[in-house]
């Protein structure tokens, strides 16, 4: 199958050079280029793509205006940016609507890289619905606890970012945001960084009051996500799971990795709870109902866990292979002593040591 | 937060050089009536009366005037710490412009480097690609002609290289990738010497420059700010080359190409429309005018008289520090004795007018 991708720019020599540069690709992807925000909306409306790779700043319909556009017409779509340095404000108002952002210069593995990854991940899993619903993503709902404590922080000019930092991450949803924006290529770190801390110091304020802002703004999805799963009570044990496992590794480069991973070792739940054709949950109910484990009954159902879920996401978030490797663990304990084993040995005893949240 | 804790410190000492300005005239005034009233009362008394008086008089003259004496040496320490606090502040008007250029000439820059970039890793694979035919060919040169079968096998190992390497897609595009790279890299070359003579060492000299040169490498480095909201249009006469000091003009040039794009900007437009400024400069007498004109939003009358004043500015926070204009002003009318003015553009927008000497700055100016 032929994937149809649309590369927007309005320097057309960006656009010759792409055609070039990815013409050994030509057999499996079908590539449109358009030359500027106006004609790429006109594509759009025209017909359906996989994925929408745009430059920023164009006259007229600049790229916010088209992957505004791409979101709301084409929801199924991943949105890419690959964009020369930008200001502030013109960042804060792409990274909500951007899945990856790309800095150019960007070379031609980290560009075909990209697209695969958009393309690709969750293409494996037998339902397709859940391949489709973790490409797409773009927020997930928080805590009604993180958004009242947000609200009271986020609005005052003088924000500290320790404040800030300190509610973002204990809940999972922002955790997961942070560490995406932060890791997206066009901030050009030398590997992941991999605690909400890191991210915040990196990124500053703005941005971090931005994405926290979009965030609480994704709060309509929150009502239905709470029907399915208890937002705050997943916050809680991912909260005492992090601490728990941060104080099991005595590594101390890895503890803050171990804290992180405790904290959205089961955003999986969070996502599948997102889509009501999933019916997570009547899942849930015929777990608490029933002697099979709701592990069990995901892998019946679906094919993969709620953990699996999450760290196909996590990985397309760019976050580093040693979280995605042990929140896929998923309790499984890991022989041997690589940083994912370590961290998935600690998130996998803290999590037994608590009680179920999911059976009450 | 650097510039306003300078600005308030700036305004102290402002106030400061003020007040002791201020006592000293006080000082000099009293000094003066008391040596007055000793040169009054000479004819009038007696010759020791006057002398005691005199003596006593003396002493508080004597005292006054090194007081006055202090307060002098405290006034010119203050002024200097002014002057150096205010060329401080200016180098940080010049630092912050510099940063949203260097952030905008970044920009620039990555966009070629993207596009050059692109096509020499397609022109190496091309390479790679039409290099694999050469066996097949070599083999077709070398196989019996007379054996049919080994004579087609070659045939066919030639059409399939052939269409492996997509040659009518290469023959069509190499050329096209070869002349898009050249374009780029001159491209950024242009952009780097611009920027080097935008900001070169002798600019700082008061040497004779030409305006018009600078102009245009301003309008190269500076287009970033505007290209996405207006185009700019250049009439650039036959002008003679003006005694200046050729950076600071460029800094101007720069912050009223900025101000007219942000003023282009803030005029709510059709799709697909843009603003024009445009930058003329011609020979006025013994001045040579420098005129920035934009069809942008305009300056309220209400606020005109303000425009020139330090931190004065209707930009949101990190749009504008309001030291453009000053820092204009300051070196236009203080540094080269010219003339700034603005005046409103029919039937909208703003026409702002630099006048400079052409010999230079007169005596007095520094």
């Amino acid at each position: 199958m032929t994937h149809r991708i649309l590369f927007v720019d309005d320097e057309p020599r960006v656009l010759d050079g792409l055609r070039d540069l990815l013409r050994r690709e030509r057999r499996e992807w079908d590539m449109q280029f358009a030359l500027g925000g106006q004609a790429a909306i006109n594509r759009v409306n025209e017909a359906s793509f996989d994925v929408v790779v745009s430059d920023v700043l164009m006259p007229d319909v600049d790229g916010t205006a088209v992957l505004r556009h791409v979101r709301d017409r084409r929801p199924r779509a991943s949105r890419l940016v690959l964009s020369g340095q930008v200001g502030t404000d013109v960042l804060c108002g792409v990274i909500p609507l951007a899945h990856q952002i790309l800095g150019k210069p960007c070379d031609a593995d980290q560009l075909r890289g990209a697209i695969r990854r958009a393309l690709s991940v969750g293409a494996d899993v037998s339902q397709p619905t859940i391949g489709r619903l973790v490409r797409r993503l773009d927020h997930l709902p928080p805590s009604l606890v993180t958004c009242r404590a947000l609200a009271g922080v986020v609005a005052q000019p003088g924000a500290m970012l320790d404040r800030v930092s300190e509610i973002v991450e204990r809940d999972p949803s922002l955790t997961a945001k942070v560490l995406h924006v932060v890791n997206n290529p066009y901030f050009g770190l030398p590997r992941p960084l991999t605690t909400v801390r890191q991210a915040v110091v990196h990124l500053g304020l703005d941005i971090v009051r931005s994405i926290t802002f979009s965030v609480l703004t994704f709060i309509e999805a929150h009502d239905e996500v709470d029907d399915v799963v208890d937002l705050d009570a997943i916050q809680r044990h991912s909260v005492a799971v992090a601490l728990r496992a941060r104080e099991r590794v005595s590594d101390p480069a890895l503890a803050g990795e171990a804290f992180t991973t405790g904290i959205v070792h089961e955003i999986g739940r969070v996502i599948l709870a997102l889509e009501p054709e999933l019916g997570y949950a009547e899942l849930i109910r015929r777990s608490r109902s029933g002697s099979e484990s709701l592990d069990t009954l995901e892998r019946l159902e679906y094919g993969l866990t709620q953990a699996e879920v999450g760290a196909q996401m996590l990985s397309l978030w760019g976050f580093p292979a040693s979280i995605v490797g042990a929140v896929a663990a998923n309790g499984e304990p890991l022989e041997g002593e690589a940083p994912e084993h370590v961290i998935a040995r600690a998130v996998s005893d803290a999590h037994i040591e608590l009680p179920d949240h999911i059976a009450i | 937060l650097a510039i306003a804790e300078e600005s308030t410190e700036l305004n102290q000492l402002r106030n400061e050089v003020a007040t002791l300005r201020r006592n000293d005239q006080a000082q000099k005034r009293t000094i003066q009536v008391l040596m007055d009233r000793v040169e009054g009362r000479f004819d009038e008394e007696s010759g020791i009366a006057v002398l005691q008086r005199s003596v006593a008089l003396e002493r508080i003259v004597q005292k006054r005037t090194e007081e006055l004496a202090t307060t002098n040496e405290r006034l010119a320490s203050a002024l200097a710490q002014a002057s150096r606090a205010e060329a401080e502040a200016a180098s940080a008007q010049r630092l912050a412009a510099i940063g949203t250029l260097a952030a905008g000439v970044a920009h620039e820059i990555n966009t070629p480097v993207q596009f050059v970039s692109d096509s020499l890793a397609f022109l190496r694979e091309a390479a790679t690609d039409v290099l694999e035919i050469i066996p097949a060919v070599r083999g077709l040169l070398g196989a019996d002609r007379e054996d049919p079968d080994a004579f087609s096998r070659a045939t066919a190992e030639v059409e399939e290289a052939l269409e492996r390497a997509d040659v009518d897609y290469l023959d069509e595009n190499v050329p096209r990738a070869f002349e898009r790279s050249q374009e780029g890299l001159e491209r950024v070359a242009s952009i780097v010497r611009s920027l080097k003579e935008f900001s070169h060492p002798g600019g700082k000299e008061l040497s004779p420059a030409d305006i018009n040169r600078g102009i245009r490498n301003t309008v190269t480095i500076a287009s970033n700010e505007y290209k996405y909201v207006a185009d700019v249009e250049t009439d650039l006469g036959s002008i003679p080359n003006v005694v200046c000091h050729q950076n600071d003009i460029n800094q101007v040039v720069l912050n009223l190409l900025v101000n007219a794009a942000h003023a282009c900007a803030a005029v709510p437009r059709e799709p697909g429309s843009r603003g024009a400024i445009r930058i003329r400069t011609f020979q006025d007498g013994d001045a040579v005018v420098i005129e920035v004109s934009d069809d942008g939003i305009g300056i309220p009358k209400a606020i005109a008289s303000r425009v020139f004043e330090p931190f004065f500015t209707t930009k949101g926070v990190g749009k504008g520090t309001g030291q453009g204009l000053s820092h204009a002003w300051m070196v236009v009318v203080e540094r080269h004795g010219g003339a700034l003015r603005f005046q409103a553009n029919e039937p909208r927008g703003t026409v702002f007018s630099v006048s400079l000497p052409i010999r230079g700055p007169g005596e007095g100016v520094r």
